[in-house]
Parts: C-alpha cells; structure tokens; sequence
C-alpha cells in the first residue's frame, strides 16, 4: 500500500501544475515519483531540473545516457528496488 | 527496475546486456566495453559504501574516466541510491507498462526546455515561501 498521496493530474494547480507541464516536456509524463513531489512543488521543481539534466545528456552532463543507465540499472539492482 | 530499463532501452542497452550488468560475472562479459564495466563496478561499490575503503576498485575505474567523468558517474549512482530509498520508503506503486511506455524516449535534453522551464518560475516567482515547521499536525 502506497504510504503517501499522489497530486493527479487533475487537480494539479499553480506550481504544481507548471511542475507537471514541465515534466511532461522533459521526461514525457509524470511519473508516481514527482505526483508525490508535487505536494511540494517548489522543492520539487529544482529536483526536476537536477534529475533530467543528470539522467539524459546534453544539457550539462558529459556522459552518455547510455552509460548512465548502465550505473542506475546496477545500483537498482544492488538495492533490490523494482521500481 | 522497470521505470529505469525503459529509458536503458531507448539508450541502446540491450536485454542481453541488462542481464550481465544484474549477473555476479559482469566484468567478464563480452557484451559491456571496458568503460561500461567499470562504470557498472563503481555503481556497485558506491552503492555497498565499499567504494570508500576499496583503493583497488577505484584504480581500476579511474584508468577508464576523466575526473569529471568519474564525479558523474558518482554522483548518478548516488542519486539513484536517494531514488530508491525514496520510493521503498513511501511504498511507492510500480507503474503500470503503458505509462512506462510514456518515458521521453529520448536520451537527449533539450536545454531550451531546462530554460524554458527556468523562464516560468521566474515569470510566476512566488510571493512568500512555506513557512518553516509551519505544517505542524494540529
């Protein structure tokens, strides 16, 4: 059972709804993570901004996307997390 | 690892190659290069904190990367660390395939989309900011 509440896309507002138009721009949704994160939209929003630069290339990071996953892919794995 | 493969995929890792990168023997497989092996090796002692104390491991990852290469390497393992502490925590559901499928396929950033999005929070700055402690259960 999920121990926190998610914000839908619905009843998304203000911050939390640029939050969740600018996720859709640069991850191509809203995943659980950032529907939680929207409670606290502005803390949330430099996390977006962290966590897509880091995880895709060529808006800052000097590795490839490829190689990046390979490092998620294992550490997941090490801490036996599925999601 | 759901969540995470798919954008993998998107990035060229095969299935293959995810199956040695979660197998014991992935520092002999002849489908990862020598820099993916030791990306792979790095992820798993940052991961076990053994990354710390073990100079052997480090000197066989460090002959692969730059040093700014090695701190992004780093700090990605760290923050998929702090990704998955964070979702098994909150007991965080699996999502489900077809959102999955939704993950922006793209391996590239756009950084126009990085500036845009910088541009809206400064066009809509907020005018106070949450009080400290100031949700406090009544």
């Amino acid at each position: 059972m999920p121990r926190v509440s998610q914000i839908g896309l619905d009843e998304a507002q203000g911050e939390t709804a640029r939050l969740y138009e600018a996720t859709t721009q640069m991850l191509g949704r809203v995943p659980h993570s950032f529907r939680v994160l929207g409670q606290t939209p502005l803390v949330a929003r430099m996390l977006l901004l962290f966590n897509a630069t880091m995880q895709r290339e060529g808006a800052g990071s000097v590795l490839s996307c490829k190689l990046k996953e390979m490092v998620i892919i294992k550490t997941s794995q090490v801490n036996a997390c599925n999601y | 690892m759901a969540h995470n493969t798919s954008l993998g995929q998107a990035a060229g890792i095969t299935e293959a190659q995810i199956e040695a990168i979660v197998s014991e023997d992935y520092m002999n497989s002849p489908l990862l290069s020598s820099r993916e092996k030791a990306a792979v090796l790095w992820a798993e002692h940052v991961t076990k904190n053994t990354a710390r104390d073990r100079d052997d491991i480090f000197e066989i990852v460090n002959k692969e990367f730059t040093e700014t290469e090695l701190i992004e390497v780093t700090l990605m393992s760290c923050l998929f660390n702090s990704w998955n502490r964070f979702m098994d925590s909150l007991h965080m559901p699996i999502e489900e395939q077809g959102e999955v499928d939704k993950i922006q396929k793209s391996v590239a950033l756009n950084p126009d989309r990085v500036k845009n999005y910088l541009q809206t929070m400064i066009d809509n700055w907020p005018e106070t900011f949450p009080e400290p402690d100031g949700q406090a259960l009544s």
